[in-house]
């Protein structure tokens, strides 16, 4: 009982851990027109899984705030809808990626001297 | 198929217009997508059931889509709206008691009275349960969009501290706790006798040796106003609620304060001006017992137009006064 408890807040704290970095995932498969299912299959491929519950508000969510830009195609047999960077978007991902190595660099230097 | 279109139900429900249909379609294309793109022998109907179970909850994905959680009672007034809760459903339960112990005095119907006290307690506080409830519903909700508004619009900075409060324009917690109590044993005692022994609102002489009572309202009128009573009512608690809330007169406090006010001073005049209201055969009643030599027609009028001058007076009182209170404040801000 104990084992599984610290087990959950294990997890959550891996869960916890991951969240940060979706968005700057999901940015970074989006200099190509995506649809909602095929980032789900390419991102977890590369060892990055987000779920489908997470990941289709949040491209909304990303729409709205100017990132990513969308469009309908109604020609496949299907209608999917496709999502990119916008011009505004690609420069905020530029600045996230700046950002980010530098937390890892850091990261990874506050985390070594501990050992 | 049925249970994907139940699924994009259950999420999208609590949306509407452009957002809904735009959740929607989404949905369920990406839906279609997952069923289309699983390459497993299963039928279309199985697929349809393994991509829902992989969205998940649609209130947690509705969530999602939303941005926010929504809440009945937010945590921000969780902890006031149990305060109140207990206050009120208190006072309630002390009010009804007392109104049914004066109205068993005054009535013959001794065990009409005992029997109804357990289903009026209940009936009494599940009302103010309800009541309480709405009223934090009602003050969650125009708060939402309050908060959304002022996380867009303004950036916060150090000018935005409250200022420590100052002894003019503070409110102790006592006031509106003391209000709240009284204002709920009155009305509770109020309602209670309406229904229970409305025959209590009346005039009292002893003739010889009887007791003769003359009716002042027409009853049947006045319980016919009870949505307007408890609309006072409601009126009543939300301003002290609001007191509790802002705990100080400010400018925007005021203004609220004033136009709930006002509002309830609409309902009460409403009341008294409707003529229907008052006992018809009152003044010829009361001649017959009381031999009066003055027109009591007359006296009756201006005690009525009385009343309604001294309602108005006191609650412009009060308006002027918080008004006061809330641009000292705004002032001392500048």
């Amino acid at each position: 009982m104990e084992n599984k408890l610290t087990d959950e807040i294990y997890n959550s704290l891996v869960q916890e851990l991951r969240r940060g970095n979706i968005i700057l995932s999901v940015l970074s498969q989006l200099h190509i027109p995506q649809y909602g299912y095929s980032l789900v299959v390419s991102l977890d491929e590369k060892g990055v899984p987000v779920e489908p519950g997470t990941l289709y508000p949040l491209l909304r969510r990303l729409e709205k705030q100017n990132i990513l830009e969308s469009t309908w195609d109604t020609n496949a047999s299907k209608p999917r809808k496709y999502y990119k960077l916008s011009k505004n978007g690609g420069k905020v991902y530029d600045e996230l990626c700046k950002e980010w190595f530098k937390i890892a660099k850091n990261m990874e230097n506050i985390l070594k001297s501990q050992e | 198929m049925e249970i994907v279109n139940r699924y994009i139900y259950a999420v999208t429900k609590s949306f509407s217009g452009k957002q809904k249909a735009e959740i929607e379609k989404e949905l369920k294309a990406n839906i279609d997508e997952m069923i289309e793109q699983n390459q497993s022998a299963a039928t279309n109907e199985e697929k349809a059931k393994k991509a829902i179970l992989e969205l998940g909850d649609p209130e947690k994905l509705a969530d999602n889509y939303r941005g926010t959680k929504r809440y009945i009672i937010g945590p921000k007034y969780y902890e006031l709206y149990k305060f109140v809760l207990k206050i009120v459903i208190g006072a309630v339960i002390g009010g009804i008691s007392i109104a049914l112990l004066v109205g068993s005095i005054f009535t013959a119907n001794q065990t009409f009275v005992t029997t109804n006290y357990l289903s009026a307690i209940f009936s009494g506080a599940l009302q103010a349960f309800a009541w309480t409830t709405i009223i934090f519903m009602i003050v969650e909700r125009k708060n939402f969009t309050l908060e959304d508004s002022y996380l867009e619009k303004n950036e916060w900075n150090l000018t935005k501290l409250p200022q420590l409060p100052d002894k003019k324009t503070e409110i102790p917690l006592s006031e509106p706790i003391f209000s709240i109590i009284i204002t709920t044993i009155f009305f509770s005692i109020f309602f209670g006798l309406l229904f229970s022994a409305p025959e209590i609102f009346a005039a009292y002489f002893k003739v010889g040796k009887d007791l003769v009572t003359i009716p002042i309202f027409n009853i049947a009128v006045l319980q016919g106003y009870r949505i307007l009573i408890i609309g006072i009512f409601i009126l009543s608690i939300l301003r002290e609620v609001l007191k509790i809330y802002y705990r100080k007169w400010t400018l925007k406090h005021a203004i609220i304060h004033s136009s709930i006010l006002i509002v309830a001073t609409i309902f009460t005049l409403i009341m008294i001006t409707d003529n229907n209201l008052w006992n018809p055969n009152f003044t010829t009643e009361i001649s017959k017992y009381a031999k009066l030599d003055f027109n009591i027609l007359n006296i009756l009028q201006n005690i009525k137009n009385w009343i309604v001058v001294i309602i108005v007076g006191i609650n412009i009182f009060e308006i002027v006064l918080v008004l006061y209170k809330g641009i000292f404040q705004f002032k001392k801000l500048k």
